[in-house]
């Protein structure tokens, strides 16, 4: 048996689900029965969390240099950076995350998770959606057959606010050479693809066109316009005789809605912000859109990727593939920025009120290696055999530290986990079933997650 | 001697039902099964059904007046709910009589079997889940126990329950303390639950197997599974049916193995099937119910009617042989055809289905004054002679054969396009050029069919292909594990990846940008085939197989030495495939009807199997002999779905009014047609077509090859933009899902607000700028953006409120482009109707 049906396999889908399998695949059901199938999450689970706020971190951060650090490893191993205290006794962190460590306390980490990916795209595609790729191709290419994102999922099971979509998606379209699989919808279909935009929110003049009507198209003309649709809708009635004219006519009336109507148009506004909260995010194109995911949560959005970084590293992309240079990287670049951006994110959520409601991922693809050493001798390369996980927010125990990795951080010492139960604790945290069956390409019943919540990390 | 007495026995029931079904008298009485051959031990029900004069049936089991009457009852007894249990060995008759109605079947037992594990062990293992891919038959088990995935290997499973650790899963010698059966009956912990309880036949069986040690013996495979009825339609006075699934053995004896199969129904939650086969339903449904006995498949299919008034079948049939299979069908399912079109709308259908543009404002007024009576079928006969027809075709397999730049190179991508249209345009046969695909070698440059095994990189990948693209089957599943709905088996996955095992590519003048990007060929690619025995490794076999094409009737027949002739593998392969090949002329018949109908009289088109059914057969049957007929013509035979009434039918208004009991749960019978989203290209083409200006599509990889039709693009874009935002596929899959006709709100927001979209509205250029520069009156204006775009006028209520926005004091080219985007955005414009 090859790896395209571990999932299969591995799958915790209830019984029920493979009986009733017998028959039609997605493309069988008519529109309307999709459309009652994305109500019904009838769960009986308790949801921990509302939303989702997704950092993730492409390249691959260092977990000994950041989180899980090694102080007594070999010099070889443990690196240049020192622990400092941190607001969660007897727990140290990187000294450059000074500002993080204050906020420890307000963190859950899982320091165990592990794969076998060691490329970019085959393990960021994991990242992004819990999913075994079928192989480790450097290039893997982007197919419908492959997974949706998380938040498309979470789309398809949640409710949603009128005006805003659901799942939204920025600021960067993540790739590593090809585009990395794990972003859009995939097999559930293009109404649960997130709303996307690569426009910095960073820029002076940051706004979304598709949102902005143009100069010469007032409110009141817009108004107009829709009456005349209205009159030549008329002539025909096709939404009251065709499912999928309705469903046409269901996305009209939202974007018609986001266009006329300030709220998510706000949202994206961020000079309404004082200038020293912007400061405080950190004037980076990562800083301000985590702002920005903030505002989107206010305004009712269910799940937000902010992507860290365009691609990996190098070549003005930015990521965390340190391979190179990693402590200089580190303390220089990526670090700072980190250490500016994420504890003002976690704190403005809680100064809104949101932070409950609210869970924040901060991840990448894999950790790095112990043993420093690649290329020019001073890089860490790619380690996907451990490395942590932070979650904060939605329902988290604050101070919460589940599994743990050896002495080098190698490999996982105690409760080993994967991003299969990574993602079934996100949908667990959501109130969705992590069994909560969805159907691919061929019409094969699959869960949409197929680990384990790690539910100890939640209070 | 004993004289044979004649036993009687009247069942009595309670009246659990309407009266309804007693008042009718069937014009017919089926039994079923026909006979039965048994050993002794095994009971078999009976089913009796009563024929109506339309062909529906009613289950008269239940009726008081039926009489059941057995021969000799020292072989068997009739028990109350129709079953026949045996006695001892022997023939006798069973006499069933309903009023004047009698049928008799012969009844044989023969002596009793010992409890097999290849038999009944395994089929209690199987009926209780035990080996399914969630639980013991995932690839690693489940806690510490590993059986095949739903019993494909029964001398692993052996070995797995009976040897494993020691033996200690079974005890002979206390059988109720064995492990098996105290896991199973959740005496012990178990993670799986309780599978049945100590006092069921699943436990009296095991127990009795363990009891005798456990033995493995042989016994007669199993040749055929049968299900009773195959088809049914059942009076819309039931809610309820019975179904029954026979096994046929080797040594001739059949068993009623209705309980111990798996029975599961097409559409999830439409019915409750008990363990007799007993199906329920709670509203009229259209049902394929799935059986699965040891190895063996089978399905059943249950049509249970809506309430609708009996309709007589269409008076007049016209010339057109699919009308009368289609209006054959609806009346069998009491389903009502929507009226037929107006012209305006037949005109703009058949424009976007054929051709994939709409239809200039000439020529809607030309066509809508045209009063000649065939102006239809003329009009058919242009559009199938348009240069769209062949566009419209090419990207339809180009999409299929997954002609994408990356691997094709903008060159390859644009060469195997052109190849792809000229068959078209020639009407060449299409098994013809299909065949060519598949067995074509040499440069990609120089011969562009051979791109097939460039866009194929690997045997398996080419194998997938020819099942689902051209015989519409889905074989993927047999990669890992015999196929759990389907009867492929990983023999036939291999078999058919055999043949594609020999090709070898190399690649001329190679220079992807990215080095590490094996996807990526950026030149020529010679597609050879290397001088050695086409074989493939099996690793359910642990062992290299040969070819051998996917037939399933036949047994496993592997080629056990190189054929004969001097034919290569792809030849070989290439002739199976488009030669009196039944699935291959079903395949196309229902993929050319998928593209004119937006839905397959298979649907999806390329998911072909027992369990999804064609929702007309005869109309399928019917399309496919035509096809091969008509010497593989898609010309013709789109000629003849395209003149038929079905296509001519309105737009699905009575499937929304009759939501409640007569839609067969969305069942695709054609009694009106179905309303969808015009397809990516053909949206932007219109837009353009409307406002007057183009768009550009460059080609991915070479952007100075710019074409200003997206119908006739032969690659795909590079990056998002509009046609990836509705729904245009990459072309990296065979599966016809990959393009989406789905609607998004991004989508919305497109037409509404995107940049594109609004660039032709605002234009200097556009239709308006022109007309209004020649001082062409606002309202005939808004008459030419109607008839292109809707191919019609503006109506009274609309004229109303279009001549107050003109007398407003809006600037006037400001009021028509507010009518452009309204236009646009309408559903009317939007969908194929």
């Amino acid at each position: 048996m090859t790896q395209a049906c571990n999932e299969f396999n591995r799958g915790v889908m209830n019984r029920r689900g493979l009986l009733s399998l017998g028959g039609v695949g997605l493309g069988g059901l008519t529109l309307d029965r999709v459309l009652k199938a994305s109500e019904a999450n009838t769960s009986a689970l308790r949801p921990r969390a509302k939303n989702v706020i997704f950092l993730h971190q492409y390249g691959g951060p260092s977990h000994i240099d950041t989180f899980d650090m090694k102080p007594h490893a070999p010099t070889g191993i443990r690196g240049e950076f020192n622990p400092i205290d941190s607001s969660l006794p007897g727990v140290p962190v990187c000294e450059h995350l000074p500002r993080w460590g204050q906020q420890l306390h307000q963190w859950a980490q899982i320091r165990s998770v592990h794969h076998d990916m060691k490329n970019h795209n085959s393990a960021c595609y994991y990242s992004l959606t819990g999913k075994r790729p079928p192989t480790d191709d450097i290039r893997l290419r982007d197919t419908m057959e492959l997974y949706p994102a998380y938040g498309s999922s979470a789309a398809k099971f949640l409710s949603t606010s009128e005006g805003v979509p659901p799942f939204i998606a920025f600021p960067h379209v993540l790739r590593d050479g090809a585009i990395s699989p794990g972003q859009h919808a995939s097999f559930l279909g293009k109404r649960y693809d997130p709303f996307f935009f690569d426009s910095d929110p960073n820029s002076k003049d940051f706004g979304l066109p598709e949102l902005e009507l143009p100069s010469s198209i007032s409110l009141e003309r817009l108004g107009h316009r829709r009456e005349l649709l209205r009159v030549i809708d008329e002539q025909l009635q096709l939404a009251e005789k065709s499912s999928e004219a309705k469903g046409l006519d269901e996305f009209q009336q939202q974007s018609l809605s986001i266009l006329s109507s300030p709220n998510l148009k706000k949202a994206f506004d961020l000079a309404k912000e004082e200038d020293a909260l912007r400061d405080r995010y950190g004037r980076t194109t990562y800083g301000q859109s985590c702002l920005l995911a903030r505002r989107l949560v206010e305004a009712g959005a269910r799940f937000v990727n902010v992507y860290f970084s365009r691609g990996i590293g190098g070549k003005g992309s930015e990521g965390w593939d340190t391979h190179q240079d990693n402590f200089k990287d580190l303390k220089e670049r990526l670090l700072p920025m980190t250490d500016c951006t994420v504890p003002t994110l976690i704190d403005d959520l809680d100064a809104h009120g949101l932070l409950d409601e609210t869970l924040v991922l901060w991840m990448g693809e894999f950790g790095r290696g112990p043993q420093i050493g690649d290329r020019d001798g001073k890089g860490r390369g790619h380690w996907p055999h451990c490395y942590t996980v932070m979650m904060a927010g939605g329902g988290t125990r604050g101070g919460a530290i589940f599994g743990k990795s050896d002495e080098r951080g190698a490999y996982p010492a105690a409760s080993p986990v994967g991003p299969e139960d990574v993602s079934a604790t996100l949908f667990w945290a959501l109130g969705i079933e992590p069994n909560k069956e969805i159907r691919d390409t061929q019409g094969r019943p699959l869960p949409i997650a197929s680990g384990v919540p790690i539910e100890s990390i939640f209070g | 001697m004993i004289q044979p007495k004649l036993f009687i026995l009247v069942l009595v029931f309670t009246l659990n039902y309407g009266l309804v079904a007693l008042c009718q008298s069937p014009e017919n009485l089926i039994v079923l099964p026909e006979a039965i051959h048994v050993s002794a031990n095994h009971p078999s029900q009976l089913l009796v059904y009563g024929v109506q004069v339309d062909g529906s049936l009613l289950d008269v089991c239940i009726r008081p007046d039926l009489q059941i009457e057995v021969a000799d009852p020292e072989i068997a007894q009739v028990t109350t709910k129709l079953g026949i249990e045996f006695r001892k060995p022997g023939t006798t008759t069973v006499t069933v009589r309903l009023g004047e109605h009698i049928r008799r079947i012969e009844v044989t037992s023969i002596a009793e079997m010992p409890v097999t594990f290849a038999r009944d062990i395994s089929a209690v293992i199987g009926k209780s889940g035990c080996n399914l891919g969630t639980c013991h038959g995932s690839l690693h088990g489940k806690a510490g126990l590993r059986m095949s995935l739903r019993g494909d290997d029964l001398a692993f499973d052996y070995d797995r329950l009976v040897h494993e650790y020691g033996g200690r899963r079974i005890d002979p010698i206390l059988p109720d303390e064995s492990l098996l059966l105290l896991k199973a009956t959740g005496t012990i912990s178990h993670q799986g639950g309780r599978r049945f309880t100590a006092k069921s036949e699943s436990y009296r069986q095991l127990r009795e197997w363990i009891e005798q040690g456990a033995p493995y013996a042989e016994s007669p495979s199993l040749t055929r599974l049968q299900v009773l009825p195959e088809v049914a339609r059942i009076d819309d006075s039931q809610k309820t049916a019975k179904m029954l699934v026979i096994a046929h053995f080797a040594d001739g004896t059949t068993r009623d193995v209705t309980r111990w199969s798996r029975l599961e129904t097409s559409i999830p939650g439409g019915a409750s099937i008990a363990d007799d086969g007993t199906i329920q339903v709670t509203k009229a449904i259209d049902l394929s119910i799935g059986a699965s006995y040891l190895s063996g498949r089978s399905a059943s299919r249950f049509t249970f009617l809506g309430k609708t008034a009996k309709i007589e079948p269409e008076q007049q049939h016209g010339n057109n042989p699919i009308d009368p299979l289609v209006g054959t069908r609806l009346s069998q399912m009491r389903i009502p055809a929507a009226p037929e079109v107006d012209d305006a709308t037949f005109l703009r259908r058949a424009y976007l289905v054929a051709v994939s543009r709409l239809p200039s404002s000439q020529q809607t007024k030309d066509f809508l004054a045209d009063a000649s009576i065939d102006k239809r079928e003329r009009l058919i006969d242009a559009l199938l002679a348009d240069h769209g027809f062949n566009l419209t075709w090419s990207l339809r397999w180009s999409d299929l054969l997954r002609n994408e730049d990356k691997v094709m190179s903008s060159k390859g991508t644009a060469l195997f396009h052109h190849w792809l249209t000229e068959q078209i345009a020639t009407d060449r046969p299409w098994n013809e050029w299909n065949a060519e695909l598949v067995r074509s070698v040499g440069s990609t440059y120089d011969n562009p069919p051979a791109s097939f095994h460039r866009t194929h990189r690997d045997p398996m990948t080419a194998a997938e292909s020819i099942g689902q693209v051209f015989l519409g089957v889905r074989i993927q599943c047999a990669k890992c594990h015999n196929h759990p709905f389907d009867s492929w088996r990983q023999d036939d996955y291999y078999g058919l990846s055999a043949y594609f095992s020999t090709i070898s590519r190399k690649q001329i003048d190679n220079n992807p940008k990215d080095k590490l990007d094996v996807h990526e060929i950026t030149g020529d690619e010679i597609i050879s085939l290397e001088d050695r025995k086409a074989e493939i490794y099996h690793p359910g076999l642990s062992q290299k197989v040969t070819t051998k094409p996917l037939n399933k009737t036949a047994q496993s027949s592997f080629a056990v030495t190189q054929s004969e002739s001097q034919q290569s593998p792809l030849d070989e392969i290439a002739d199976w495939l488009t030669h009196d090949n039944d699935m291959f002329d079903r395949n196309m018949a229902n993929r050319i009807w998928f593209q004119y109908f937006g839905v397959g009289i298979v649907d999806p088109p390329d998911d072909m199997r027992d369990s999804n059914p064609p929702s007309n057969p005869e109309l399928l049957d019917f399309l496919a002999k035509e096809f091969r007929r008509s010497g593989y013509s898609l010309r013709h035979l789109s000629r003849l779905i395209l003149t038929s009434k079905a296509f001519a039918r309105q737009g699905s208004l009575q499937r929304e009014e009759i939501l409640d009991d007569s839609t067969l749960n969305g069942t695709p019978l054609f009694s009106d047609y179905r309303i969808r989203r015009i397809s990516a290209e053909s949206l932007i083409d219109a837009i353009s077509s409307v406002t007057d200006i183009p768009s550009k599509f460059p080609s991915a990889n070479t952007p100075d090859i710019v074409v200003n039709q997206a119908m006739a693009m032969p690659g795909i874009p590079k990056g998002p933009g509009f046609l990836k935002t509705f729904g245009k596929p990459n072309r990296l899959l065979i599966c016809e899902c990959e393009r989406s006709n789905q609607v998004s709100l991004v989508q919305s927001l497109t037409l509404a607000n995107g940049p594109e979209v609004q660039g032709k509205i605002t234009s200097d250029q556009n239709v308006i700028a022109k007309m209004l520069s020649q001082n062409v009156q606002p309202e005939t204006i808004i008459e030419e953006i109607f008839l292109r775009a809707l191919a019609r006028a503006p109506q009274e209520h609309e004229w109303i409120a279009f001549r107050q926005m003109i007398a407003s004091a809006e600037p006037i080219r400001q009021v028509l482009e507010d009518i452009l985007w309204a236009v646009i955005n309408s559903k009317e414009f939007v969908m194929i109707r």
